[in-house]
């Protein structure tokens, strides 16, 4: 017995191979994040042209920059913490507080621009889908970004899709600020809402998912 | 060194085997997103206490069953782990009579054969068992 287990382990060890490690997970999501910004920033381009004098008001209207600020500080703390959610033990805790704080000071700002706008809302700029495509374009992101974390290890699937739905609504929804018009109701209602709508449908199918996979596989073993 | 972590929070389930195992596989299954340049213990207890509420759910018994339509049962996951803890710091001979009778849903004299006790003793020993936990809960609550 003793020197048949010693063969088997024997030849268990001959065919050992050292493991390929991952990238670490930091790298791999600021790479997702720098991909997908030029992937959406390119096809928002080739769809439409920039809204005219957006950049200008990006320079000029301190409130304006500080609002894209927080909103791209967000969207980078938040696909920081996502990727790392697929590592185990990896720690998210600080990222998720600053990027929920910097969300909030974002969504607050542009609450805030319902009574004192930056500068005087109008329909300059104008995209006729802007809530379709803030939909659309988040999807081949949303995708990868799924595809990234199943690639390591998830050991929460709902929470950790939700980060990266979130992240990947985030990409066109920040975008669409300087190249949709500018008006804050537009934008809670059309640029806003399709990131928590999209977070909480890729949670939601997550979460199903989740429900009936256990049920099939004590069903699979009972047969 | 898993076995001790799940004994130290469980006690002396049946189906601590299971966890282990579990653990063994979803450990060998991860290795490659381990990073040396950090510490283990994160990386491993993560692991560990992901896949051992996954065995815990469907170890349920009250979960999954095709004929019988019966309600989940409403107990929190965290609550279900921080019993095992407190059961886990009983005697050994209250931990198998509470163990039995009120997780595994043995009846007193299932268990009294399985321990080979009376079952007089069975009750005493879960009364003073469930006392023990009642103090236990009541010590670690603020």
């Amino acid at each position: 017995m003793t020197d048949e287990l010693n063969e088997l382990r024997g030849r268990l060890l001959s065919d050992l191979v050292p493991v390929q490690r991952v990238l670490p997970a930091t790298l791999v999501a600021l790479l997702w994040l720098g991909a997908s910004v030029l992937y959406v920033l390119a096809i928002m381009l080739w769809i439409g042209p920039l809204r005219p004098g957006a950049l200008q008001q990006l320079m000029e209207y301190p409130q304006f920059t500080t609002e894209m600020l927080s909103g791209v500080g967000s969207l980078v703390c938040l696909s920081v913490a996502a990727m790392r959610m697929s590592v185990p033990g990896s720690p998210t805790r600080m990222l998720l507080l600053l990027g929920w704080t910097l969300g909030a000071v974002w969504v607050g700002h542009i609450v805030v621009g319902l009574w004192l706008p930056p500068f005087a809302p109008s329909m300059l700029g104008k995209r006729e889908w802007c809530v379709f495509e803030a939909y659309v374009y988040s999807v081949p992101p949303l995708v990868w970004a799924l595809w990234l974390q199943r690639r390591r290890y998830v050991l929460d699937p709902m929470r950790t899709s939700l980060y990266a739905a979130l992240a990947a609504g985030l990409v066109p929804a920040l975008a669409m600020q300087v190249v949709c018009m500018y008006d804050p109701v537009h934008i809670l209602n059309f640029h806003v809402a399709p990131v928590a709508a999209l977070a909480a449908a890729v949670g939601a199918g997550t979460w199903i998912v989740r429900r009936l996979i256990p049920y099939a596989t004590v069903r699979e073993k009972r047969t | 060194m898993i076995r001790a972590y799940l004994r130290a929070r469980f006690g002396a389930y049946d189906m601590l085997d299971d966890c282990v195992q579990e653990c063994l596989i979803a450990l060998h299954q991860a290795r490659h997103t381990y990073d040396s340049r950090r510490p283990l213990r994160p990386w491993l207890f993560a692991i560990v206490r992901h896949r051992t509420i996954d065995v815990l759910r469907r170890a349920d018994p009250m979960r999954g069953d095709d004929n019988v339509d019966v309600p989940a049962p409403t107990l929190d996951l965290d609550l279900q782990i921080d019993v095992a803890r407190l059961i886990g710091q009983l005697s050994a001979t209250l931990r198998e009579s509470v163990v039995l009778t009120k997780l595994m849903g043995l009846s007193t004299r299932e268990c009294a054969i399985r321990l080979g006790v009376s079952e007089t003793v069975i009750k005493v020993r879960v009364h003073r068992g469930l006392r023990e936990l009642r103090r236990l809960w009541q010590l670690e609550s603020p």
